[in-house]
């Protein structure tokens, strides 16, 4: 009638209704994929063309101090705008051949200033200069280094920060002046381009299992960090919230008015089930946004169905594993603060994957990968992490994994059953890692 | 109703190098309304966690209601531990719901009970209020009332009168009497001496963890008959410092208190006073449950 498990039911209920309640939740719930969205639609638009309609254009004003380059510049930025009516640069030039340089750069530097042009543009007195004759072939020594003004480039403080604006003048300055050069040489640029223009290599990738199903490289990489980084929010963000959870019954001394009623190992597990029950919705609501995202960026068609059955076995398992250990150091501290000193070894742990994706995402065969999977902390992660990237993964290295994470959670439950029934009602100094473990073996 | 609700054999726990329980061993009778007494630090809350399986002793033996304590007793027991809090974001009713919940409690039945018992403590306004809105007082009904709900076998209760008003204090002995009329037992420790003596028909009092005194209270305090004498004399009374069996007078308002000499008998006293001076006024000071808690605590300490 009243077995365990029904307490352990009713308590993982409570818990799964409270957290439905607080703002961590409603954060979780609302904003996250909010933000997905966003950064879906967002990267969506950039993806196809940045700015889909007509922008205003930017001024670049320009001294030509060189006096020889102002036609090849004006030619390069016109050039530029043909092929991207969308943004255009409008080049002002500053002052007159009347005026003298250095006055002009005052003024180009004042416009600069005051907003009037988005940046400047100084073009060096020797900007064209040839190299000394004979000095150009390549069994010529070193030229001797005249002390040469650069060309420079103006912006104020709220235009220092457009890189692409800066980059874009460079390589049109680059442009201009090399034309010139070749001019010099009697070498048409039109020729130059048609000779140096890029070979077309096209990049194939053989799958083991799909052969041949092309995917833009992007996907393959951020779909399996996407599911890896899913299984991360969700083990971390609960388990805080069980570590929040323990220490609050434990400081408002609501703790042993349960044990009245319930065993350590029951409250422990009620505890853990119900927070694994909101882990499980916040995911489910992420990873539905976050995959029609996905298709809408043309990037769904790497999910295999039976992806969220895995997912949920290994995070129900993982979970189990994590969050114990998260209650244990709960149990034995009185305030949050000094839960986190001695929860560093176990957030080590739970980053450890992260800082693996890369080699692991590359190669999810390989002894490093294969290692981590069967390292029980880092199974959940890893597993899913490798069967995103490579869902045709050997039957045994799947099964494996679920079993020997599954006795090493159970196991972690047992001995962080132990220290929660001892630490629950230890008020004072919290213990020492050593201590913890000591507990464990206690009767 | 013979058996024994509690039965303590031996048991010992220790903390680190403390020993906070050391080989106690008691009886609470079934159906009676049990003291546990005993200065701060004598082990009493410590007891209580064993007797409600909280902690595991180190050696010997509890048995609760006839069988030896597990998690399946629960349900038959009530406990108000001395270190309580609720859930402060919870409503009061959600409050009796969750733990009724936790002890089988469901339906039509819980919430009847819940409405009945907030009536009886003068919470009935208070069902959808939060527990945080609560005065510490209500708090306290609210977690006597979480205890009893169930109507359980056994109640248990840990410095149950600390903190409440002449008030609350009446209202829970009445509950506490009316159990014990349903054939109830309920164990309770305190260090209101005067509550204990009133309310107790048999009391444990411990120090560093060992039983000092156990047995019905009566015979407590009949077998610690005290060996002082008050009494209201007219005439020249200086002859009585003198007698052979008086060890001490002393002067407490109008009447003179006599302390015997030891194996002394007040019927001595009084036929040796009677023709010398008019008795007016002679009374065996009974001691009260204080005094012997003084008496015996005080001695074990020195």
């Amino acid at each position: 009638m009243n077995n365990p498990i029904q307490k352990i039911l009713k308590i993982a209920r409570r818990e799964y209704m409270e957290a439905l309640k607080t703002r961590t939740f409603l954060i979780g719930v609302i904003v996250t994929p909010l933000l997905i969205i966003g950064l879906a639609v967002i990267s969506g638009k950039m993806a196809r063309d940045v700015g889909s309609g007509p922008q205003p254009p930017r001024s670049v004003g320009v001294v030509d101090r060189s006096g020889r380059l102002a036609g090849d510049v004006e030619a390069a930025f016109a050039r530029y705008n043909k092929a991207r009516p969308q943004r255009p640069l409008r080049l002002v030039a500053v002052g007159d051949a009347a005026t003298a340089p250095e006055q002009r750069v005052e003024r180009l530097k004042a416009d600069v200033k005051a907003g009037r042009i988005e940046a400047g543009l100084v073009v060096a007195p020797v900007a064209a200069e040839e190299p000394p004759a004979g000095e150009a072939g390549p069994a010529a020594g070193p030229a001797p280094r005249l002390p040469v003004e650069p060309s420079r480039y103006y912006a104020n403080t709220k235009s220092v920060n457009d890189l692409e604006l800066y980059e874009t003048v460079r390589r049109l300055l680059n442009e201009a002046v090399i034309n010139r050069r070749y001019a010099a040489h009697d070498l048409s640029p039109e020729l130059i381009a048609r000779i140096t223009r890029p070979v077309p290599l096209e990049q194939v990738e053989i799958s083991q299992k799909q052969p041949g199903r092309g995917q833009a490289s992007m996907a393959r990489i951020m779909v399996p960090f996407f599911f890896m980084f899913l299984m991360f929010m969700g083990i971390t963000t609960t388990s805080q919230g069980l570590l929040t959870s323990v220490v609050e019954e434990k400081s408002s001394r609501v703790i042993e008015v349960l044990l009245a009623v319930v065993s350590p190992f029951e409250l422990m597990a009620g505890k853990v089930l119900g927070l694994a029950g909101v882990g499980l919705s916040l995911i489910a609501i992420w990873g539905v946004t976050g995959l029609g995202s996905a298709r809408f960026l043309g990037m769904g068609s790497l999910l295999t169905g039976a992806m969220p059955a895995w997912f949920i076995i290994y995070y129900v398992l993982g979970f189990m594993l994590i969050a114990s250990l998260f209650a244990a150091i709960g149990s034995a501290c009185n305030t949050l603060k000094e839960a986190q000193n001695l929860l560093g070894p176990v957030t080590v742990l739970i980053v450890l994957p992260m800082v693996l994706w890369m080699p692991i995402s590359q190669n999810p065969m390989g002894t490093l990968a294969t290692v981590f999977a069967f390292f029980p902390p880092t199974t959940a992660m890893i597993m899913i992490l490798r069967l995103s990237v490579n869902p045709g993964l050997p039957v045994a290295q799947i099964a494996g994994s679920i079993l020997a994470l599954a006795v090493a959670s159970v196991a972690t439950m047992w001995a962080a059953g132990k220290i929660f029934s001892l630490g629950i009602l230890m008020y004072g100094k919290p213990p020492t890692p050593r201590e913890l473990l000591r507990w464990v073996r206690y009767r | 109703m013979t058996t024994n609700a509690i039965e303590l054999d031996a048991v010992t726990k220790s903390f680190g190098r403390v020993r906070a329980v050391d080989g106690l061993s008691a009886v609470v009778p079934a159906g009676s309304i049990h003291g546990f007494l005993g200065p701060n630090g004598a082990g009493k809350t410590t007891t209580l966690r064993l007797i409600m399986n909280i902690f595991c002793p180190d050696a010997g033996r509890i048995a609760v209601l006839g069988r030896p304590m597990g998690e399946a007793a629960k349900r038959r027991i009530g406990y108000l531990p001395e270190e309580r809090g609720l859930y402060r974001k919870m409503t009061v009713r959600g409050t009796l719901a969750f733990l009724g919940g936790l002890q089988g409690m469901r339906g039509a039945g819980l919430a009847r009970e819940i409405a009945r018992w907030l009536g009886e403590v003068g919470l009935d306004g208070w069902a959808d209020r939060r527990v945080e809105e609560l005065s510490k007082g209500m708090q306290q009904k609210l977690q006597f009332v979480a205890a009893i709900l169930h109507d359980p076998e056994l109640l248990i209760l840990d410095e149950p009168f600390s903190g409440l008003d002449p008030l609350n204090l009446d209202l829970l002995k009445g509950i506490m009497l009316a159990m014990r009329e349903r054939g109830k037992t309920v164990l309770f420790s305190t260090h209101m001496m005067e509550q204990a003596e009133r309310l107790c028909d048999s009391i444990l009092l411990v120090d560093h963890g060992r039983a000092v005194l156990d047995g019905p209270l009566d015979r407590i305090l009949a077998s610690h008959r005290s060996n002082v004498v008050s009494a209201r004399l007219e005439g020249d009374t200086a002859f009585v410092d003198g007698l052979a069996m008086v060890r001490g007078v002393r002067t407490v308002e109008r009447r003179l208190e006599i302390t015997l000499a030891d194996g002394a008998d007040s019927q001595e006293l009084l036929a040796a006073l009677v023709g010398r001076v008019a008795v007016r006024a002679f009374e065996e000071k009974a001691p009260t449950l204080h005094e012997i808690f003084v008496q015996q605590v005080g001695t074990a300490h020195e």
